[in-house]
């Protein structure tokens, strides 16, 4: 199943003076809640795009409180119906701040990286994918779960649930824990039994 | 009149010492206390964490209307204190209503040489009105650090962004004053070590703490303001509610400071404490908790570390 995509700068909603290189770095509750709200406007302004790519390009340095005032609760407010990967992010201590926000607001968030910072060593707080990482610890009965779709890029609910011999509505009950806890979205599909079901796939 | 002395002798003094010192003069804040005299001699050094302290101190009381004398003894010409003073700003962010002798600088070395020293960054007011926060100052101080002591290394860089960005945020976000706090930094080229130190006047950090352990703590509602200490800086607390994901700067700050082996000095109304890295968190039996220092108010921290022990 396709998933819209648009990519949007972070750079380009952060009203500060550049370093002397050029880039930007972002720092603070108030600084982080501004960029917020501008970002807001563009996400709310593409009610069709599923998943927003939020690059990192340009932005040299962050705090812990910077990322998640600017992009982790808009995700967390977002979720279930758009979801947020971050990408081009520089060095492990950008990851680790990053996860500082994931860890307070309980909310997963999705990363892809490069290859040099893939092989950093980010503990058991997260899920990784090749270049994929969700930063967040999803209980220990639906982490299978999460690595399946991821594994598959994607499976609806009836797939889901045959592969852990579940039933189809305990299935679906863990899948939109899931969801609501940022590791996942999910679409509406035609079911091969007629009807509709829920289609899962990773925020990437 | 009741006056408090603070006497400075010819010596150095870095926070703890300014704290042993101060300790000994009779509390200026005291209602009978009209007047704190404060002398400095011609040899006295400070390290920034100190005249920072100093500095709020002196604001503070002439703010509750307190007479403030600042006085420079010998020729200031030859006061290396009264000359960095002038250097690094201390004077450009005292209160006028100190009185200072002989005299104030005729002009202000700060900010002719601003931002050209390769040692020192200036004293920069953390304002804390709305709309009149200054996004630059985390920035500056970390550009001008890692340019002059020859590291090229991102995370490093990053790392100590991340301590400037929360002590600043810090300031804005739980003082509670309208007096600004101060940030500072200092390469001391000879023993190589680096001082970060951010100040502020508000109500203290545990102060904006406690009200809202009921809520959001409450098995540390009873917990001395040593555990509030050694919590905030291993777990991270919060004064806001939980579900807004706020409280782990401080505690990741104090992570990358453990892993770079820096020394923490806390000082909030009533406590000073030293924190000393110990393995991979800053332990209760290393920490240095000050017996009953004289009144302070608001949050003072620094952490203080060396080149030869960065992790890079």
């Amino acid at each position: 199943m396709n998933q819209n995509k648009l990519t949007l700068q972070l750079a380009d909603f952060m009203s500060v003076e550049c370093n002397p290189d050029g880039t930007k770095d972002g720092w603070g509750v108030e600084f982080g809640e501004s960029v917020r709200d501008a970002l807001s406007q563009q996400v709310n302004a593409h009610p069709e795009i599923d998943i927003f790519e939020i690059s990192f390009k340009g932005i040299k340095r962050i705090d812990v409180s910077f990322p998640r005032e600017a992009v982790l609760y808009l995700a967390k407010l977002k979720a279930g119906k758009q979801g947020f990967v971050l990408t081009d992010l520089q060095t492990r201590t950008q990851i680790e701040n990053i996860d500082g926000g994931v860890h307070r607001l309980d909310f997963a968030a999705n990363l892809i990286v490069s290859d040099d910072i893939q092989n950093i060593s980010l503990g058991a707080d997260c899920i990784v994918n090749g270049n994929h990482i969700i930063l967040g610890k999803p209980s220990k009965t639906n982490r299978p779960l999460v690595e399946y779709v991821l594994r598959k890029n994607g499976a609806p609910t009836s797939e889901i649930a045959k592969e852990f011999d579940l039933q189809v509505n305990n299935a679906s009950n863990k899948l939109k824990q899931l969801v609501d806890e940022g590791f996942l979205l999910r679409k509406e599909q035609s079911a091969a039994t007629g009807g509709v079901e829920f289609y899962y796939y990773p925020i990437k | 009149m009741l006056i408090s002395n603070l006497h400075f002798e010819n010596k150095w003094y870095n926070a703890s010492e300014f704290e042993e010192l101060y300790a000994q003069s009779a509390n200026p804040f005291h209602p009978t206390c009209e007047k704190f005299h404060i002398i400095i001699e011609q040899r006295t050094g400070m390290l920034m964490d100190s005249i920072l302290r100093l500095l709020c101190l002196c604001n503070q009381l002439v703010a509750v209307k307190k007479i403030v004398i600042l006085q420079f003894n010998g020729n200031i010409n030859l006061n290396n204190t009264y000359s960095y003073f002038n250097r690094c700003g201390f004077f450009d962010n005292l209160d006028i209503d100190v009185d200072v002798i002989p005299c104030v600088p005729g002009s202000s070395l700060a900010k002719i040489y601003n931002g050209n020293s390769q040692t020192l960054v200036e004293i920069a007011p953390i304002k804390t009105q709305p709309d009149k926060q200054d996004l630059s100052i985390p920035s500056k101080l970390c550009n001008r650090l890692m340019a002059n002591i020859g590291i090229d290394d991102d995370d490093f860089s990053n790392e100590l962004f991340t301590i400037l960005g929360e002590l600043c945020d810090n300031v804005w976000q739980h003082s509670n004053s309208v007096s600004p706090g101060f940030a500072c930094l200092q390469f001391y080229r000879r023993t190589k070590k680096i001082i970060i130190t951010v100040s502020d006047s508000g109500i203290g950090l545990l102060n904006s703490l406690r009200p809202h352990l009921a809520t959001n703590y409450p098995e540390l509602v009873k917990a001395s303001d040593h555990d509030l200490v050694m919590t905030m800086f291993r777990d991270g607390l919060s004064s806001k509610p939980l579900e807004t994901g706020r409280g782990a700067g401080l505690s990741r700050s104090a992570k990358y400071a453990l892993a770079h082996n820096m020394h923490l000095h806390l000082r909030t109304s009533n406590l000073s404490v030293t924190l000393i890295p110990a393995s991979t968190e800053y332990q209760a039996n290393v920490a240095e908790f000050q017996n009953e220092p004289n009144h302070l108010n608001g949050t003072h921290i620094s952490f203080e570390f060396t080149l030869n022990n960065l992790k890079v």
